[in-house]
């Protein structure tokens, strides 16, 4: 049985409370009990003792004289005399010089023995005689210490029971209830009901005079609205914590990302243990290697197998950029030169730094690093092209100077033998230094497509020509023959001539290099028509389909895959530019180059460009046609800053009929139209110059006539034949273009022609 | 002449070694035999013959088996009267092989004429005597009442109150009893139960005195002063044809 068959649960404290105060208050009976029963025996065994001392001093005379007499009879009538006294169980009378004497029996459980030394005077001397042991018995006191004890804790938990019925029933009233209503209450509350405030059924107290419970009720209250507050501010907390891990994640998702997506190698390394903390997928690429786990006590540079760049000098430690980060220093080197496991070299450039922490303390190091062998070569032959293009620019302006000096001799020379019968003998050397001048204005157009390059300036070109041309020029002294199949039927092709010249140019020498033991060169050409379904992927339409097949040693597939890539070579004094500028221009002319090749028995390569869909001849023969029919007469402005090119260009056109009004630059040419086309007299056509040094140049001075006359009819004339506007000239306004240099009869018919347009 | 000469010669070689010592002798006899005044017959012969040895003797008065223990103990020097064998039980003591004398066991009463040939007779009567006394406990069996007294003077004064018929006691002491409690009636009763030699018993310490006291008794036996003592002490309180010789 425990209080807990008395007292409800939940009513815990007060079953707490009831059990300790009963605990207590039988604890405290249970010690003033013991006392007192302690202090009652102690009176009781101290009786026992002045009993027995009475006996001492009472009987012992006596019994010592019988003792001394060997009075056996009075001995056993003392002790019987003794035994009659109250808790007096037994005597014995131990003798010396004669039998012990008993009288009585222990009877008793609690057993108090008293022994006396029984002695005699004899002749002024002390005999011992023996001794006299006297047993008590405490029962009786035993008993009446029980009894007693008996009434004390009987009438002592009485009083416990109604004392404790009575605090329960107080402290129920008083406490408990108000307990159980605050558990209730707090019970209750959840985040979304604190704002319920406890109140207790009881008269609150006066303010300042409230009890416990009334503070207890305060503080509840205020506590819950401290939960509350707190609980906001908490979610707010959390709201934003989760914001913050969210960013944080899609932060490392996003460097992990970035780590793994790099083209740059990323390693980072903890300092001082030198143990890898990260290394992303580029590293292990640009490497070649596995990374190690713990760079301290590693010697990196053999590790690595890395190299001063150019030499087979072990790079140094003081310089890496990853100790040297561990050291809390930056670095940046670009000269690091890995040999990888397969034996291929790979220069790095690398950027080391420290990590620290807000102490600035140094705890990490980390690298980032490139393979910058492909960046190096580029950027040798960025110089090489910037080198180059020096030379281009110098070679454009030397072969415009050129065009415009020669542009004043074969106009000239045209000129006069306008004025020749072919009988005469002038006229010859002037026809043989016309086709001279001619090949230098060639000459000139090469160097300017050298120098340029870009877009080709587009003309219809007979590809038997070129072809021939090219085949006999390469191969003119080798041990290569050609083998040449291009009918006279073959469609022309709208080309740069110079490009296509050195697309062909460089796939014959490419050719012969492949059969330096000699051979046979084919070449043949056919008509092609392609449509939507073609495996060139190319748009349907006629095409021209020229193939170059050599006998030489073939080329391995997996060169034949980066055979067009630039610097690709297999040649040790190769460029990689020559079959890469094969297929750039064969591209820009709308075409495709294809390769295909057997190991040991040959290299064909397929080119693949549009046909105008007639052949050369034919194509010759309608624009003959169309210039023939001369249009001699009207106005002509030229604008040219040439004084030499302006005067022969007058005497030309005059003497083809036509007004000329010359200028030197752009501004005084549209100063000129707009004061004939306000005096009703336009210009039939202006003839300008592309370029004029410190004035205003051809491309200005058209769009401000066209802004006076959209009708103008415009002809652009330049020494750089090859620019864009010359082969793009529709796109700037004008009617026609004219490369430099031309003779009478080529200007003629450009006059006419434009002059005969709509 | 001739034969005292060795006693004399002996006397005289020991005499020296006990000079000026003094022998505490304890007993539990009561007058005529011993006295308050150490002048009872037993008392004089004894405290003679040591003083013939130039022995001093102190006698005290003590309960029977006191005496004996105090003797065995070495509490005291020695005691006396003992019958003979008591050495059996006590073994620190020595009897001085001359007796002092003989005690006779006789029944008082108020009978005339009363014959005791034997233990037996006495079984008729209501017989009374002293307790402690060990012959009459072992012997006095079967009568037809028995009534112990604690001292001698009851017993006479019972057996004159007629409360017992016979009343046994040692016969100097009984005619000491009747002469001085003036008991005409009482006579003794013929012939006595038992009589034993009595004697002196030293502790052993005291073993070499023992030969010489007991030469000097046996001479005083001999040159009379033993019979002087005997009627000087004894013969007052006997009938007169008793008073000749102990």
């Amino acid at each position: 049985m425990t209080l807990v068959h008395f007292i409800p649960r939940p009513l815990g404290i007060a079953r707490k409370f009831i059990g300790a105060i009963i605990l207590f208050s039988t604890l405290l009976t249970l010690i003033a009990s013991a006392l007192q029963l302690y202090i009652d025996y102690t009176k009781d065994v101290r009786a026992i003792r002045q009993q027995l001392v009475a006996i001492e001093t009472s009987h012992l005379p006596s019994l010592i004289d019988n003792l001394w007499k060997f009075d056996d009879q009075g001995i056993k009538s003392q002790l019987e005399g003794i035994l009659a006294l109250p808790m007096i169980e037994s005597l014995r009378v131990e003798r010396r010089d004669a039998a012990d004497l008993f009288v009585g029996r222990n009877k008793g459980r609690h057993l108090i023995t008293h022994t006396v030394p029984l002695s005699c005077t004899h002749r002024e001397k002390t005999i011992p005689l023996g001794a006299l042991h006297i047993t008590a018995c405490s029962d009786g006191a035993f008993e009446r210490l029980k009894e007693r004890g008996l009434v004390i804790l009987a009438t002592q938990f009485v009083l416990i029971f109604f004392v404790s019925a009575f605090i329960y029933v107080l402290f129920y009233y008083l406490i408990g209830r108000h307990l159980k209503a605050i558990v209730s209450h707090t019970a209750a509350r959840n985040s979304t009901n604190l704002e319920s405030q406890l109140s207790l059924q009881r008269i609150a107290g006066k303010a300042g005079e409230e009890d416990e419970l009334d503070q207890m009720v305060t503080a509840i209250n205020a506590m819950q609205s401290q939960i509350s507050r707190d609980i906001a501010e908490r979610k707010q907390a959390g709201d934003e914590l989760k914001r913050s891990e969210d960013a944080l994640k899609r932060q490392n998702s996003l460097l992990s990302s970035l780590l793994k997506i790099l083209p740059i190698g990323v390693f980072m390394v903890e300092a001082p243990s030198g143990k890898l903390l990260v290394a992303n997928d580029a590293a292990y690429r640009v490497l070649g290697r596995g990374i190690l786990p713990d760079v301290s006590d590693q010697n990196l540079s053999e590790v690595y197998k890395a190299f001063k760049m150019g030499s087979r000098d072990p790079y140094p430690l003081e310089e890496m950029p990853l100790l040297l980060g561990m050291s809390g220093k930056t670095s940046h080197v670009d000269d690091m030169e890995i040999e990888r496991p397969d034996g291929t070299k790979t220069l790095l450039e690398i950027f080391g730094s420290p990590v620290t922490d807000d102490q600035g303390q140094v705890w990490a190091s980390v690298v980032s690093f490139i393979d910058i062998t492909d960046r190096k070569g580029h950027e040798e032959e960025r110089l090489k092209i910037e080198k180059l293009e020096s030379l281009g620019v110098l070679a454009g302006g030397i072969a415009h100077d050129f065009n415009n000096i020669l542009t004043g001799i074969i106009g000239n020379i045209s000129f006069a033998q306008r004025f020749l019968d072919a009988t005469h003998r002038s006229y010859k050397p002037l026809l043989e230094a016309e086709k001279a001048s001619v090949r230098a204005g060639e000459l000139a157009h090469q160097l300017l497509t050298f120098a340029r390059g870009g877009a080709p300036v587009k003309k219809v070109i007979s590809l038997r020509h070129i072809v021939s041309e090219c085949v006999s020029l390469v191969l003119h002294g080798s041990n290569v023959k050609a083998a040449t199949d291009i009918p006279d039927s073959i469609d022309a092709i709208e080309a740069d001539e110079g490009q296509m010249s050195q697309v062909f140019h460089n796939i014959i020498i490419n050719a012969t290099q492949a059969m330096p033991g000699g051979g046979t060169l084919t070449v043949t050409a056919q008509n092609e028509m392609l449509d939507d379904s073609n495996t060139l992927s190319m748009p349907p339409g006629r095409y021209v389909r020229l193939t170059f097949t050599d006998q030489g040693c073939g080329i391995a597939d997996n060169d034949l895959k980066r055979i067009f890539d630039p610097y690709f070579t297999t040649k040790l004094t190769g460029s990689g530019l020559g079959l890469a500028s094969v297929n750039s221009i064969i591209n820009r002319h709308g075409g495709h180059v294809g390769v295909s090749s057997i190991i040991g028995t040959g290299t064909t390569f397929t080119i693949h460009l549009p046909s105008i869909g007639e052949s050369y001849s034919k194509y010759q023969t309608d624009t003959a046609a169309v210039t023939t029919g001369e249009h001699n007469g009207g106005t002509v402005l030229v604008m040219d800053d040439e004084a030499m090119i302006r005067d022969m260009i007058s005497d030309m056109l005059a003497c083809l009929g036509y007004q000329v009004t010359v200028s030197e630059n752009g501004a005084e040419a549209v100063s000129l139209y707009q004061t004939a086309l306000e005096s009703g007299t336009p210009f039939s056509v202006v003839l300008m110059d592309l370029t004029i040094p410190g004035g205003m140049g051809g491309k200005e001075a058209a769009a401000l006539i066209l802004a006076i006359d959209p009708k103008a009819r415009l002809i652009v004339s330049s020494g750089y034949s090859n620019d864009p506007i010359m082969s793009d000239y529709r796109t700037y306004g004008f009617c026609a273009a004219v490369a430099k240099p031309y003779n009478m009869k080529m200007l003629g018919q450009q006059l006419s022609a434009v002059l005969s347009q709509p | 002449m001739k034969r005292l000469l060795p006693l004399f010669v002996i006397l005289s070689l020991v005499t020296p070694l006990y000079a000026g010592q003094t022998l505490v002798l304890s007993t539990a006899d009561s007058p005529p035999l011993s006295t308050q005044d150490q002048n009872g017959f037993s008392d004089r012969v004894i405290r003679e013959a040591c003083k013939r040895l130039g022995v001093d003797v102190q006698i005290i008065p003590l309960s029977s088996a006191r005496s004996l223990s105090n003797a065995e103990q070495s509490i005291d020097d020695g005691n006396f009267l003992r019958i003979k064998g008591v050495e059996k039980k006590f073994p620190h003591l020595v009897r001085v092989p001359e007796k002092i004398i003989d005690v006779q066991f006789v029944i008082f009463s108020k009978r005339k004429n009363m014959k005791t040939p034997d233990w037996k007779s006495l079984e008729p009567f209501h017989v009374g005597y002293v307790r402690g006394w060990q012959i009459a406990e072992d012997m006095i069996k079967n009568v037809r009442q028995v009534t112990v007294t604690e001292n001698r003077t009851s017993l006479f004064k019972v057996l004159e109150s007629d409360r017992i018929e016979l009343a046994f006691a040692e016969f100097y002491g009984g005619y000491y009893l009747i002469k001085t409690l003036g008991l005409e009636d009482v006579t003794i009763a013929q012939p006595s139960l038992a009589t034993r030699e009595m004697f002196l018993y030293l502790n052993k310490k005291h073993e070499k005195l023992v030969p010489r006291l007991a030469a000097a008794i046996k001479e005083m036996k001999r040159d009379g002063s033993y019979d002087a003592i005997f009627k000087q002490t004894l013969a007052p309180y006997l009938p007169t044809k008793q008073q000749a010789k102990p």
